[in-house]
């Protein structure tokens, strides 16, 4: 298992970069998770996680270049390391056997 | 992006500072996007809402997750920690009323001290944005002698802007009304600069299309023209780029457009229109033509002492070859829009910072008998810290901390009261000023004032947090505490007993006057509420000088034309449907004050009682039927009294109570006194005596006033009253059409119902109320507060006393006498002195009667005293409570 447990928001906004692909950025994030997830995400909150992911060598980030309509401001492009995929799998596979034989017990509670 | 359409630039710098550089970037970046994105689709308004709450979480994020960093790393730069905060923040919830008392005192502490020190900078020297803007100046006349400015300035403008070496460009301007008509539409009165073309270099703001006013413009006889703003240019041409070349009429003059400019643009106060000042060649004789003001841009290097120092003497010169007009007048050259005469004075500095501080120093001591309180009942643990390795500005730090927390909360709650009341406050203030709000003058609180505050809530916070700590860890009262087993050795000394009796003092000289303000504005409130003031409209007509007559007309003949334009006007707005009454007057009934200097004759063989505020007012035709006053004795005007030789008045019956003492006053006289004292006017007879409107309330129940008959030509201002069936508001558009049919030169102004004339006049009433009984409740709380820490101190300190009198027999009675004796000195002592200072102002002011006066002693002092009582009843309790056995056997 990673040293770095990942929480939830976290795995969300990895996942949310993986669907983006090359040059995700604040804004697209907050809108991919909203978008798939139906929750008001604060664009903060997004940035702090992605300090988080980067500290702990799950995200690699790099300025893109300035445009006009973001007033000359350069982008925060981020993407997804090995490691971050690495421990994205770990989360899925510790979650999935977490849910493992559930379903019947689940089927029985109202 | 436009002005409205751009992200607040407040919240972009503030993301700089508080980010690390490369997010920042990053973050206003997308913020950026966010807006354009919001502003398509919740409008700018929301959008910019949105930034600012976006901004603040990014701030509150990264402000967090800096603190947990530090936690991680066990690392404390400072002495003071996140812990140490948030043990502040948990104080507060532990000692709530120390917390509401001194937040509160601190909050409108600071909330008016950064008041303050925004509006004196704008009173002083505000800052214009215009290029160089600091270098624009006005030169004002002041006349010593009839105590006012004087603004028929023509003749000293020439001069200066011939002779004067120290200004780059003199201009002047003066402001106009005229109606603008734009093909079929409706007119619409428009506030007009009339001015030289030199306001627009000046200015230094190049023209957004076409050209600004050029100096051929001045000459007289050339042809009318106009510059328009930008939101003239949006609103009435739709932004059209051919606006240029185009023609308007402006009252009855077709005037060609030459120029449109840039949005924000209103100078030289807020003008969105601009026409040439035509001045005569040959120029002015001393103090003659129209009133104006005086601009101009000082040259480069030439200070403003330097400027004034040069109109001095110019304007000696003109005083020698004409002493009669300049003999007695004072140039002054002030910063513009503000009241600066030059280098930043002394005066000016204390003036600006001086109030705030000793308003933040009075709520200091008040709060730092509290926090000091507080400290002296935490003496035990303090102890315990130090004993166990804390070391003195560890233990400093934290109480700093504790305080910095309460100061903080204050500061937010008083800057944003602060903010409020001052967009409240201030547009309220030019709402009434015909050129509006100034281009220099935005609402609201500065960036620079909340730094300045912020500053002075941790310079309060100091002074609050460190003094207590400071005493309370010194070696002699750690040394104490060890002898004394824990017990309490703080004391209030003689300054903060003398805080205390000064405040409860000041107190007690508030109550009578916030009494006397709050029932005198309800008392009001009530008898105005009584008269149907809903149900007039309030039209100020005026017509266009020079539109109403050819040049030649003779005065009488000017005048004939105006009073029949009016009638015509008066008579189409009788025909509407749900008008029920029109009339005039120079002001309605609730309008304000407009009082002369009179004597009125009681008694035939008695001499003439000088009056000096009898109000007055010149009524038309129908005036009193409109509203509904009765004539109770005597007659009405009829025609043949708005002759000019005519010499009668009608009174009310507030005027008889006054004078008469109730009795018929028909038959009797009034007079006016002359200027500077000279010859009184003739005599006025009084004809007939009218029920009391109610729109005036004083204590006699209504002002006493004295109607003059008038003729609308005859009348300035003319103020037409409407009474109509309907919602007043909604019968103006109708006024303004059958205006225009009338004469295009008629213009109409400030169309509101009486009722929100009159609620506008009562505002600052309403508002010294309130914040007088504000002030009172908050000292009345601060008082019982600081009695309530003198006695929780007392007690403390006398616990092992209180409890072995307790066992050695001393009754409940004895130990409460003992306990409360202090309080009540101390209250008494403020008390009396509170009372001195009132006796004092009683004696000095014959109008106060004798009654009144000793009530308002009686109830301040028992005021106070019940709340010097419900104060110790805490503190009393505890002391009840204290188990002999206990005492006996920490001793």
């Amino acid at each position: 298992m990673s040293r770095h447990a990942l929480g939830e928001f976290e795995q969300m906004v990895l996942l949310a970069i993986l669907h983006l692909g090359d040059g995700a950025y604040g804004v697209p994030i907050v809108d991919e998770i909203q978008r798939r997830t139906g929750r008001t995400v604060a664009p903060a909150a997004v940035y702090i996680a992605l300090r988080r992911l980067e500290q702990k060598g799950f995200v690699s980030s790099w300025m893109s270049e300035s445009t006009p309509e973001r007033g000359g401001k350069a982008r925060l492009c981020v993407k997804v390391t090995r490691a971050g995929v690495e421990s994205l799998r770990e989360a899925r596979r510790a979650l999935d056997g977490m849910w493992k034989g559930l379903d019947p017990t689940l089927r029985t509670i109202r | 992006m436009t002005g409205t359409t751009r992200p607040p630039a407040l919240a972009r710098r503030l993301i700089e500072r508080a980010l690390p550089a490369g997010v920042a970037e990053a973050v206003v970046g997308d913020l950026n996007e966010l807006f354009a994105r919001e502003c398509a689709a919740l409008g700018a308004r929301r959008a910019r809402q949105r930034y600012w709450r976006q901004a603040l979480s990014f701030v509150w994020h990264f402000a967090m997750e800096g603190w947990r960093d530090q936690r991680r790393g066990d690392v404390m730069r400072i002495g003071m920690s996140w812990l140490d905060l948030k043990l502040g923040l948990r104080m507060l919830g532990k000692y709530p009323g120390l917390s509401i008392a001194g937040g509160l005192a601190l909050a409108v502490a600071i909330g008016l001290g950064a008041a303050w020190y925004d509006l004196s900078g704008d009173i002083f020297r505000p800052t214009l944005p215009l290029p160089a803007g600091e270098r624009i100046v006005e030169i004002e006349m002041r006349d010593p002698v009839g105590g006012g400015d004087e603004r028929r300035l023509l003749h000293d403008f020439t001069v200066w802007r011939e002779h004067a070496r120290s200004f780059e460009d003199l201009g002047a301007y003066r402001t106009i009304e005229r109606n603008l008509v734009l093909g079929d539409a409706r007119p619409e009165p428009m506030t007009i600069a009339e001015t030289t073309a030199s306001a627009f270099r000046i200015a230094g703001v190049p023209p957004a299309l076409g050209r600004p006013l050029a100096d051929a413009d001045e000459r007289p006889g050339t042809p009318p023209v106009v510059v328009i703003g930008h939101g003239i240019w949006q609103r009435q041409f739709g932004g059209r780029a051919d606006v240029v070349g185009q023609t308007v009429q402006l009252g009855r003059t077709v005037t060609t457009i030459v120029g449109v400019m840039p949005e924000g643009f209103t100078f030289p106060v807020n003008h969105r229109m601009w026409v040439p000042l035509q001045l005569r060649p040959s120029g002015y004789a001393p103090l003659e033509g129209p009133p104006i003001r005086v601009f101009a841009r000082l040259a480069e290097g030439t200070t403003q002492v330097q400027a004034y120092a040069e109109v001095v003497a110019l304007t000696a010169r003109t005083a020698a070859t004409s002493p009669r007009t300049h003999e007695h007048l004072r140039p002054r050259v002030l910063a513009y829009g503000g009241e600066s005469p030059g280098d930043r004075s002394v005066l000016e500095l204390a003036v600006t910072h001086l109030p705030i501080v000793l308003v933040l120093l009075v709520a200091c001591a008040n709060v730092g008998t509290l926090v000091y309180a507080r400290t002296a009942t935490r003496e035990g643990e303090i102890a315990l810290r130090h004993a166990l390795g804390a070391s003195r500005g560890r233990i400093v730090a934290q109480l700093f901390a504790e305080s910095l927390v309460l100061a903080t909360l204050a500061a937010i709650v008083g800057l944003a009261a602060a903010n409020a009341a001052l967009k409240v406050g201030v547009t309220a203030y030019y709402s009434g000023a015909p050129e509006g709000m100034p281009f220099w003058i935005d609402p609201g609180l500065k960036l620079t004032t909340v730094l300045y505050a912020t500053v002075l809530t941790v310079v309060g916070a100091a002074l609050l947090g460190v003094f207590p700590a400071l005493k309370a860890t010194g070696r002699r009262s750690q040394a104490q505490i060890r002898n004394m087993g824990g017990q309490s050795t703080l004391r209030f000394g003689g300054v903060w007993t003398t805080v205390m009796i000064a405040q409860v003092a000041l107190t007690v000289i508030c109550i009578p006057p916030a009494l006397g303000i709050s029932t005198e504005a309800l008392r009001d409130r009530q008898i105005r509420d009584a008269f149907p003031a809903e149900e007039y409209l309030a039209v100020r007509l005026e017509l266009d000088e020079g539109a109403a007559a050819a040049p030649d007309d003779t005065r009488d003949a000017v005048n004939r034309r105006l009073e029949a334009t009016y009638r015509e006007f008066e008579r189409r707005v009788a025909q509407e449907p749900a008008v029920r009454a029109v009339t005039f007057a120079d002001r309605l009934p609730g309008m304000g004050v407009a009082v002369r200097r009179a004597e009125v004759e009681t008694a035939p063989d008695l001499p003439p009682v000088f009056v000096p505020n009898l109000w007055t007012s010149a009524v038309g035709p129908g005036f009193f039927q409109a509203f509904d006053v009765a004539i109770l004795s005597g007659r009405d005007f009829h025609d043949g009294d708005r002759a000019a030789e005519s010499r009668t008045v009608v009174v009310n019956e507030a005027f008889a109570r006054r004078f008469f003492g109730g009795a018929n006053p028909v038959g009797r006289r009034v007079r006016y006194a002359g200027g500077d004292g000279g010859t009184p006017q003739p005599w006025l007879e009084v004809v007939g005596m009218v029920r009391d409107v109610g729109m005036t309330p004083t204590d006699l129940g209504e002002a006493p006033y004295v109607f003059h008959p008038a003729s609308a030509a005859a009348t300035r201002p003319l103020v037409m009253a409407v009474r109509t069936e309907t919602d007043p508001e909604a019968l103006a558009a109708r006024l303004r059409a059958i205006a225009a049919e009338v004469d295009l030169g008629l213009r109409l102004d400030d169309i509101r119902s009486l009722d929100a004339i009159a609620w506008q006049v009562d505002v600052p009433m309403v508002v010294s109320a309130v914040a007088i009984v504000g002030i009172v409740v908050l000292g009345l709380f601060l008082s019982a507060a600081g009695i309530f820490s003198l006695m929780s101190v007392s007690v403390a300190r006398r616990t092992r006393e209180i409890g072995l009198r307790a066992a050695l027999g001393a009754t409940a009675t004895r130990l409460l006498a003992g306990i409360l004796s202090r309080a009540l000195v101390l209250t008494g002592s403020g008390v009396l002195a509170g009372n001195a200072i009132l006796g004092l102002f009683i004696a000095i002011e014959p109008e106060i009667a004798l009654a009144d006066a000793l009530g308002a002693l009686l109830l301040t002092s028992v005021v106070m005293l019940a709340v010097g009582l419900l104060a110790c009843l805490g503190p009393a309790r505890r002391a009840l409570r204290i188990a002999p056995l206990d005492a006996l056997k920490e001793a």
